[in-house]
């Protein structure tokens, strides 16, 4: 947009008319000594814990340690230009950042700034970062699924709204992977989403933004990144602000589902913080408070009921529930889920989802491990078709691993056992699924179907991903209606089934893989 | 710097409570800076140094040079601080107890930086208005900082109000460019 000069003028003059001029009072200090990202500060005799402090050049600050005769306090941003003996000023409020629909589709920093070059973000609701989470009259038990459009982990381990379920797994097992494909599905379910990228290589949030651009899905989601440039303080701060983000939406009657990318990356990022500020190490060098770190993190992700939302939107917004959903990531060092923070958010969240390299090299991907992951509240969520259906394929890799140690002698075994092995060989093939591939409700009810009712029994395992997408085709240009009828109703009944096994035993008679 | 007022604060609080029994607050206060002056000068600080000196010579030394004014029971404290080779935290002693005395007889120094002279009508004005908001009795101290342009600035303790013309030029500057 080009302007004319008398424009450029008129722009200043209104500007300069509605610059209100105020005198103001404000508590100072002075930096007393600068490190690391971290600033010791004498006076701010009035500072809480948690405000925001101005350094000089727009600097933000946060401050963390109130003592007696100083602050300590953590820089947000650059801290090359202050020195010893700047002023520090109190600006009155806690670390916020803007909140609202204006966010979706926009990359952020940890404080809201824009960093996707798409200009400024019009927004007037801000939030603090901190905020204690909704209490116990506020909630309502979980019971909407979230569908993330995997296969394994829709039909065994099921999310629902307002649950929070961890992913957990070595690096380079595809937790991003299923993280993104569960974002990716809720382009059109209604479900607001935020990724919070902690610690990550700039390129690689790059290439997340782009992914979900491409499949449409970034319209409906805000990506706040904390890249492994950005400042310790910054990267701890970052799933915080997500959360008042994605907390926006839930408390007005909205679902919405944040990942957190990853939270190892978190405690190391407050670790750091912690260590500068001169707080105690304990063990593996984490501060007394790394539990609190994630516990007061996760206990956000709720699903509050209609009453509370109505009382959170003054009257404006009746009978709906609000749900936050998260998805926490952590990444383990050669397996081990003893560590201190693996074990921590185990035991926070309401189940994992457990991803082994061992299965993602042998080409099990997404690479689950049925056996050890678990959803604890998802099951009372899951859509009737899928809760009836996946049972099966849950006992069929149960059974499967028991048995797996004796394939090799499959000629030895009897017909029983034989037939549980087959199975489960079809079923774990069956679980395999392409990334940014999700599943409509009705093509996994089929898959699961097929598996259930021996329909695959028949098929050479090698074959089992072809017969799958060929089966997908032919019910989906054959059998119209009764793909609708289960997107639309997720219904379950003898003739839904009755009318599955039709459409199934037709394809198998005509069609080709 | 944290690590001498924590040193200074045991001191500081000590002497102020010995003062305010005493009724000596104004006495005790002359004596602390007089003594902060001495063991900040460069010649002193040089002997507080040397090792060969003896800590009783020492006391003596500081005792003397501060001479008559030294209020009674200065004399203990010189040697006590020399004893513990605490001589440098004297000045934090010092500023310490002005505060503790401050807020004890609820006074307050402020300083008005204005960029062009204040006249004693306006002093008394800003010297109302600052007790009504702090509840306290104002000392003023007056600076005059050309490059504020207009207005001033006026500090008390920790707290800062800013009317100056400087200030809201760079507040307006930031308003444009945003």
């Amino acid at each position: 947009m080009q302007l004319t000069p008398s424009e450029i003028s008129e722009q200043i003059k209104n500007r300069i008319k509605n610059f209100e001029v105020s005198t103001n009072a404000s508590n100072e200090g002075t930096v007393v000594n600068i490190a690391d990202g971290v600033a010791t500060v004498h006076g701010l005799s009035d500072v809480m814990s948690g405000e925001m402090i101005e350094f000089p050049g727009g600097i933000y600050g946060m401050a963390l340690n109130l003592e007696r005769d100083s602050v300590g306090a953590v820089i947000l941003g650059a801290y090359e230009g202050i020195s010893e003996g700047d002023t520090v000023k109190c600006t009155g409020r806690i670390l916020e950042v803007p909140t609202g629909d204006a966010l979706l589709g926009r990359v952020v920093d940890a404080l809201g700034n824009p960093i996707d070059g798409k200009g400024p973000i019009e927004t007037t609701t801000s939030s603090p970062v901190e905020k204690i989470a909704p209490g116990v009259i506020a909630r309502k038990s979980v019971d909407e699924p979230v569908e993330t459009g995997l296969k394994a982990i829709d039909a065994m381990v099921p999310v629902g709204r307002g649950q929070r379920e961890l992913i957990i797994g070595d690096r380079q097992t595809g937790k991003t992977a299923v993280a993104v494909d569960a974002i990716i599905n809720q382009k059109n379910s209604g479900i607001k989403c935020v990724y919070v990228a902690i610690g990550q290589k700039a390129s690689s949030i790059a290439a997340v933004v782009r992914k979900l651009e491409e499949h449409g899905a970034l319209d409906n989601t805000i990506i706040v990144a904390a890249t492994a440039s950005d400042s310790a303080a910054m990267q701890f701060i970052a799933p915080y602000a997500g959360c008042a983000m994605g907390e926006y939406f839930r408390d007005n009657g909205e679902d919405a589902l944040i990942v957190y990318d990853d939270l190892t990356k978190q405690a190391w990022a407050y670790r750091q913080v912690s260590l500068l500020l001169r707080r105690p190490p304990g063990r593996e060098a984490y501060p007394g408070d790394v539990f609190y770190l994630h516990s007061r993190l996760l206990e956000r992700a709720s699903r509050i009921n209609a009453d509370e939302v109505e009382k959170l939107t003054g009257g404006r917004v009746k009978g709906k529930t609000g749900s936050l959903t998260a998805l926490p990531i952590i990444e383990t060092q050669g397996g081990d889920v003893s560590a201190f923070v693996p074990t921590n958010v185990i035991s926070i969240t309401d189940g994992q989802i457990f991803l082994e390299t061992d299965l993602f090299n042998s080409g099990i991907r997404p690479a689950i491990n049925a056996g050890l992951s678990v959803s604890r509240v998802g099951g009372a969520a899951q859509t009737k078709i899928i809760k009836k259906l996946g049972g099966g394929v849950r006992l069929d890799l149960a059974q499967y691993r028991e048995l797996a140690a004796f394939a090799q002698f499959a000629s030895d075994l009897d017909e029983t056992t034989r037939g549980q092995i087959e199975r489960g060989r079809r079923v774990t093939e069956l679980m395999k699924q392409k990334q940014y591939a999700p599943l409509s409700t009705a093509d996994m009810a089929f898959s699961l179907f097929a598996a259930n009712e021996g329909f695959l029994d028949d098929v050479d395992a090698a074959k089992v991903v072809d017969f799958e997408e060929a089966m997908h085709a032919y019910v989906k240009s054959n059998a119209s209606e009764l793909v609708a009828e289960i997107n639309d109703t997720a219904n379950y009944n003898d003739e839904i089934a009755g009318k599955m096994k039709d459409a199934l035993t037709q394809f198998k008679a005509n069609g080709t893989w | 710097m944290a690590e001498k007022t924590t040193i200074a604060r045991p001191y500081a609080k000590a002497i102020f409570d010995l003062a305010q029994g005493e009724g000596k607050l104004g006495e005790w206060s002359e004596a602390l800076q007089l003594l902060s002056a001495i063991a900040a000068d460069a010649d002193f600080s040089v002997l507080a140094g040397n090792t060969s000196i003896a800590s009783e010579k020492l006391a003596e030394l500081m005792a003397s040079v501060a001479g008559e004014k030294l209020v009674a029971g200065g004399e203990s404290l010189v040697k006590l601080l020399v004893e513990n080779k605490r001589l440098n935290v004297l000045p934090e002693i010092a500023e310490m107890f002005e505060t503790l005395r401050a807020e004890a007889e609820k006074t307050i120094e402020a300083e008005v930086v204005s960029a062009f002279e204040v006249d004693a009508a306006a002093q008394d004005k800003i010297k109302t208005a600052l007790k009504n908001r702090l509840g306290r009795e104002v000392t003023l101290t007056c600076k005059i900082d050309e490059s504020l342009m207009g207005g001033a600035i006026v500090r008390a303790g920790d707290l800062v109000i800013d009317g100056s013309a400087a200030a809201q030029l760079k507040s307006l500057a930031s308003a444009m460019s945003r």
